[in-house]
């Protein structure tokens, strides 16, 4: 058993360390200064972050970002619970989401712009409009999920319909809502990232394109490097925040 | 009376989402009409005229068929990959090991933000716009073939095996089917991300194409124009998702007979 973890973990490592020694082959062999090297890039990093110009453009698009995620998420959660619970209601919402679901959204931030300006508050509504769909969709699934006999069992004991949002309905939606969380993660970084290219000039996506335009790549490579960490720690947050939560599905993948 | 209309009316749930959009379209109309919103707020029936006009003028073809041609070309090319790479994970360990520390340093950076850097490299052309489309769309194409090949019954592999059937064999007749359920839902996730990054390369940079009239048009103000764009991208994306779940459903027809639950 232990030879075989320590098989695959030398695998893993030995994947990876082909990946980034391609990269720094490729990079000395090419000898072209728009192909950076990975010390270069570390370099450009460690310069970008000690300015501080680093943590104020992460922070404008990280504020940007999960304010439009979690106004997504309140607002799609409560009408995806609505929309499982009353057939009028879900009458109502269906063709916005079965037509709007498909849609680049992204294709309504001229849209945005003019209703709200090239500032923060359009990459943030961008951001809701993005996750809306996915989040909706799960918290839909997570509240049709509830078991019928649950219900009667809520009902027996007079619960109220609050009572029976709180104790029944959430706790059988919650691993749904992760669920939805974890696909509108990623999501919330390529729209921020678009809207920052366009915008105004803040966020990590602004520095990216400011790099490029000036032909730094290893700071635009840095730059990204950051943004997919930060994706990869939401992600992880939200998966332990899940086996925390929901503490009875344990293990369960997703 | 009541009692009965709502009995209709729940038989015939369609009455009412067709109701209440229309509700909301002629009170959209009529808000413009009576000039509530700001000028660049056009109504539902302006935008479809503006519509229709631009594809008699034609610009709107030939956006389409640029915008179309990369976003397809991206889905095809990094979600073939995808599965191809996914479902060999699946089967073999090594392969596996190797691909997942890379896989996982690579996933969460939005692909979108690589996009000015490899622009400087290889210009703001078609080939950097497909080659960012199609890493977005090997992702999910990867991780779902993956699942799906690591969730098929090892005891279906052995029966092959027993048969006497060679790898290959055991790969297009027993894998590649039995794990179909999943990859299709990959795929399917794989297109709307293609078409979230057919937008996203067009409004950045000169570009031809639906994101990148649609643009211009805010930016030289013929909003009718703009409006005309957005219409236009919501009918590709909604009618290429239709054809592909579509075929996925002839593709998974064959699951319903024998009872087995779909993914």
């Amino acid at each position: 058993m232990d030879n075989i973890s320590r098989g695959s973990l030398f695998l893993k490592v030995l994947g990876i360390c082909v990946a980034l020694g391609s990269w720094q082959t490729f990079a000395i062999l090419s000898n072209n200064p728009l192909i950076p090297e990975l010390q270069t890039i570390c370099l450009k990093f460690l310069e970008l972050a000690r300015d501080g110009e680093l943590a104020a453009h992460a922070k404008s698009s990280l504020l940007n970002g999960f304010a439009g995620l979690s106004i997504a998420f309140v607002v799609a959660t409560m009408c995806g619970f609505l929309a499982a619970r009353s057939w009028v209601f879900d009458s109502m919402l269906h063709p916005l989401v079965s037509l709007g679901y498909p849609v680049p959204k992204l294709a309504l931030y001229p849209m945005v712009i003019l209703i709200l300006g090239l500032g923060g508050e359009s990459r943030t509504a961008q951001v809701a409009l993005e996750c809306f769909f996915p989040l909706f969709v799960q918290s839909y699934a997570g509240a049709k999920a509830v078991r019928p006999h649950m219900e009667w069992l809520a009902r027996n004991v007079d619960a109220g319909s609050w009572r029976l949002a709180k104790d029944v309905i959430l706790p059988t939606a919650l691993p749904f809502l992760f669920t939805g969380l974890r696909i509108a993660i990623p999501i919330m970084l390529i729209v921020t990232t678009v809207t920052e290219f366009i915008g105004d000039s803040h966020g990590l996506g602004f520095l990216i394109a400011r790099s490029s335009a000036y032909f730094d790549t290893a700071s635009a490579f840095a730059v990204v490097a950051v943004l997919g960490a930060l994706g990869l720690l939401a992600d992880r947050l939200v998966v332990y925040s899940r086996d925390r939560f929901v503490f009875w599905e344990k293990g369960t993948s997703l | 009376m009541i009692g009965n209309l709502n009995s209709v009316l729940r038989e015939r749930p369609w009455i009412i989402s067709i109701g209440f959009a229309g509700l909301v379209l002629a009170l959209w109309q009529f808000a413009t009409i009576q000039s509530w919103f700001p000028d660049y707020i056009l109504g539902p029936i302006n935008i479809v005229a503006e519509f229709v006009a631009m594809f008699h003028r034609g610009e709107l073809g030939d956006q389409v068929g640029a915008s179309l041609r990369r976003a397809l070309a991206g889905f095809a090319i990094g979600s073939g990959i995808g599965v191809v790479l996914g479902l060999l994970a699946g089967v073999s360990r090594v392969f596996r090991d190797l691909f997942d520390l890379t896989q996982a340093f690579i996933h969460p950076i939005p692909k979108i933000a690589l996009f000015p850097a490899i622009a400087v490299l290889l210009g703001f052309t078609d080939q950097t716009r497909i080659f960012i489309i199609a890493l977005s769309a090997f992702f999910p194409a990867y991780l779902n073939a993956l699942n799906g090949a690591l969730g098929v019954d090892p005891r279906m592999i052995w029966v092959g095996q027993n048969a006497g059937a060679v790898r290959v064999r055991i790969f297009f007749q027993i894998l590649l089917p039995a794990s179909l359920p999943r990859t299709v839902v990959g795929l399917r996730i794989s297109l709307m991300v293609s078409f979230i990054m057919m937008v996203a390369t067009e409004v950045v940079g000169h570009s031809n194409g639906l994101g990148a009239g649609l643009m211009r048009a805010y930016e030289e103000g013929v909003y009718g124009e703009m409006y005309g764009g957005i219409l236009a991208v919501a009918i590709c994306g909604v009618l290429s998702n239709a054809a592909l779940a579509m075929i996925s459903r002839r593709l998974l027809a064959w699951q319903a007979i024998g009872g087995v639950q779909r993914g």
